[in-house]
């Protein structure tokens, strides 16, 4: 790998991983306030683009037919939320991580097909509405002009929540429910409100990345599988219960991952690096706490034997 | 502190978050190895399983034999021709997935006109039984190759690489004669017992383009070969053909870029990588949708190169947009609008009545390939076989008449037709169906028309 090569997919990592900010914090905010293992988020990803597809073909221009599809999509988040995950978590709440989690999965495979039956197989294309063309930013390297909005939504979306979960009257009641539910409801804070805005919010952000990836090339009904991965990749990573930014510095960490090793090791090695890492988190790092652990209690068997 | 894993208006108290994590983390590992597995083998997650529908076309003892058809192809009447018989024809197709849309539903629409078309020219019946392979989600093919075995199938119209190298164990178990009309697997199963390539193997046509590339553009003179980092054997086969042909045709081979797989959509890394081997064309071995997609980002990145894909359907030139335009294709393509001979013309006219929309490559293919069947049948029952069984008969009427009929090439009342090299087990010549040309927004337009080896260059 030559170092343009390499300049170049730092550039590509950081476009590529700004998208998968939004769908890290958008997921984020779903695990991490409400606890649901959403899988479903990939059709988050997905509907909002056929929604804005359809009102394009139906005569609407592209950005007001996008704006709909995201409001509509974040509806179908906070649909799912009401009328799927919060029936199962109130009737069964202490299997309810394992049923949301098989539910969630389920509604994926259910949706695909619907989708299919509804709008056929055929992709569906996004024209970003203007001339995509390459702006050179040195030797050799240089991004495209979607690569750029890319970046700039991302930085826009990641600023806009961070202030509005700062001082917002509803941010401050997300972050209270995320901090202690319990002391949240005895507040006056309603949980069950505060999860369909989460929903409302992390689907309209799942369709943000959805229409910004599908700019680039086309979706189909699964297009937003492999997505909803990585971005799981992200949440864990970034830790369930973080911050907004730390959400988005892992979705551009492991966008510059994905690219530095598409490009040194082939393109094949891109997913096994990126669930390399998630398999590193899931099974190194607790054989290190254990090993600390272990390491603390010889010492205190020694010290203890020493006295 | 705990956070609760429960209906949010619940305070009872829930799961530590060490607990959580952990589960989570497990659930999340276990989620993304299947997703992992699901996406190497270009399937979709949500692939229903196969379908195990029937089809069988049947006609009126009337009309049988008094089409068109049967006088155009000369076919004997009567039980010589196989009426009255029901022959299983299996089917394995991209029904659901990425690929269900560009091939799949082609695939069916192909096979399901020609079985009407051979019923009605007073040929047999077929008992299709279609299956989903995903369009190369392999996890699929143990079960539908032996529901094909239990229901002693004796002839199956596959595609798919991935599906067709999978399938290939149990050919020689169930004795059935596999016609792939993909030709997806062709390098990697070439000479393999029971399975024959119906169409023209992916690459060989690039001594065509490389004579399209001198004679219309001169001045480009390096060419990079984008293929796709699959097994050694079917990487090898696409080096022979294409980076070889590119050095024989008097061109300078850039270098090889690969992509990952069928399912891959950012090519940022692959672009990178181009525009450091700086090539004046590209030659690109995707397939459907994605090479659109590539067409789109490439279009985006400034670099100036033609390129020239080995496949276009529909579905390519969606992905693509506005870009489409800068797309050439080049290989085996079915110009609906050329209707040089009898057949070609009936055949798009009856395809337009039945579903609305010209006719595609891939249903070409897939319609010819079941009027081989019938011919492969004819000649069983005139060897004293049963066609109804499967067994080495099948394989033997192949080896001893390689010879088939073809939609495409004929002109006039003559029909064109298609030879099986018995070495390669693959088709050597086809008249007329490769092709190179420049994608407009509905069809592609034809700019030259060439042979397997570059040889009997017309443009157009």
């Amino acid at each position: 790998m030559s170092a343009t090569e390499f300049g170049q997919s730092i550039l590509d990592g950081i476009a590529s991983g700004s998208v998968f900010a939004i769908l890290g914090v958008g997921l984020g905010l779903i695990v991490g306030v409400t606890g649901r293992f959403h899988f479903a988020y990939a059709m988050n990803i997905v509907l909002p683009i056929y929604f804005a597809t359809t009102l394009i073909s139906a005569g609407l221009g592209t950005y007001p037919a996008i704006v709909i599809g995201l409001l509509l999509g974040a509806a179908v988040g906070v649909a799912m939320e009401a009328l799927l995950y919060r029936p199962l978590a109130e009737r069964a709440p202490q299997a309810a991580l394992l049923a949301i989690f098989v539910t969630s999965l389920g509604l994926l495979t259910v949706c695909e097909n619907v989708i299919r039956l509804i709008w056929g197989s055929e992709p569906r294309a996004l024209d970003p509405g203007f001339t995509v063309s390459r702006v050179d930013l040195g030797t050799a390297l240089g991004l495209n002009t979607l690569q750029l909005v890319w970046i700039g939504v991302a930085a826009v979306i990641v600023v806009v929540l961070s202030i509005y979960l700062a001082r917002g009257k509803m941010g401050r009641a997300i972050r209270a429910v995320e901090d202690n539910p319990e002391m949240a409801a005895a507040v006056g804070i309603s949980p069950r409100r505060v999860f369909a805005v989460v929903f409302a919010i992390g689907a309209a952000l799942a369709g943000v990345g959805g229409v910004l990836f599908t700019m680039q090339g086309a979706a189909l009904p699964e297009s937003g599988v492999l997505p909803t991965f990585t971005a799981f990749v992200i949440v864990f990573l970034a830790g369930v219960k973080s911050g907004v930014p730390r959400f988005a510095l892992a979705g551009i960490g492991v966008g510059l991952l994905q690219a530095i090793s598409a490009t040194a090791l082939g393109p094949s090695w891109s997913p096994v690096v990126t669930f390399g890492v998630l398999f590193f988190y899931v099974a190194a790092v607790p054989l290190r706490e254990r090993g600390l652990t272990w390491r603390i209690r010889r010492q205190r068997v020694a010290e203890a034997s020493g006295s | 502190m705990t956070i609760t894993d429960r209906g949010p208006d619940d305070v009872t108290p829930g799961l530590t978050r060490r607990h959580l994590m952990k589960s989570a983390g497990a659930l999340a590992l276990a989620g993304s190895a299947a997703g992992v597995l699901a996406a190497c083998g270009s399937s979709s997650s949500s692939s229903s399983s196969s379908s195990s529908s029937s089809t069988t076309a049947t006609t009126t003892p009337s009309a049988a034999g008094n089409s068109p058809l049967s006088k155009l192809l000369g076919t004997p009447s009567g039980e010589a021709a196989g009426q009255g018989l029901t022959v299983t024809l299996g089917g394995a197709g991209a029904l659901s997935g990425a690929a269900a849309s560009a091939y799949g539903k082609d695939f069916l629409r192909g096979i399901k006109l020609a079985m009407r078309h051979i019923s009605e020219a007073g040929g047999p019946s077929f008992n299709f039984q279609p299956r989903d392979n995903g369009g190369g989600d392999t996890s699929k093919t143990p079960g539908y190759m032996r529901e094909f075995g239990a229901e002693h199938t004796p002839v199956l119209l596959t595609s798919f690489a991935a599906n067709s190298q999978s399938e290939n164990p149990f050919y020689e178990q169930f004795e059935i004669l596999a016609l792939d009309g993909g030709a997806s697997a062709a390098a990697a199963l070439a000479s393999v017992p029971w399975y024959y390539v119906m169409t023209t193997v992916t690459g060989l046509q690039t001594p065509g383009v490389i004579e399209y590339i001198k004679s219309e553009t001169p001045e480009v003179k390096r060419v990079t070969s984008f293929l796709q980092d699959t097994d050694a054997k079917t990487i090898e086969g696409y080096r022979k053909f294409i980076t070889g042909a590119v050095e024989e045709g008097g061109l300078e081979s850039a270098g090889e870029v690969l992509f990952s797989d069928y399912t891959q959509t950012d090519f940022s890394a692959q672009i990178s990588e181009l525009r450091s081997q700086n090539p004046q064309a590209i030659l690109v071995t995707m397939f459907g949708a994605q090479v659109g997609t590539f067409v789109k980002q490439f279009a985006a990145s400034g670099i100036e190169a033609d390129i020239y894909g080995y496949d276009w359907v529909p579905d390519t030139s969606t992905a693509a947009g506005s870009a489409a335009t800068s797309f050439n294709f080049t290989g085996v393509y079915f110009d609906p609008e050329r209707k040089e001979s009898a057949w070609e013309k009936y055949y798009v006219e009856q395809y337009e009545e039945e579903f609305g929309t010209y006719p595609t490559t891939y249903s070409t293919i897939y319609y010819e390939n079941t009027f081989h069947v019938w011919q492969l049948v004819m000649q069983i029952i005139k060897a004293g076989a049963d066609p109804t069984e499967p067994g080495e008969h099948w394989v033997k009427a192949v080896e001893e008449h390689p010879e088939f009929w073809a939609v495409r090439g004929g002109k006039g009342s003559n029909l064109g037709s298609v030879k099986m090299d018995l070495k390669t087990q693959a088709f050597e010549h086809q008249e007329n169906v490769l092709a190179t040309g420049t994608v407009l927004p509905k069809l592609p337009e034809v700019r030259a028309t060439f042979d397997i080896d570059g040889s009997n260059f017309q443009k157009v």
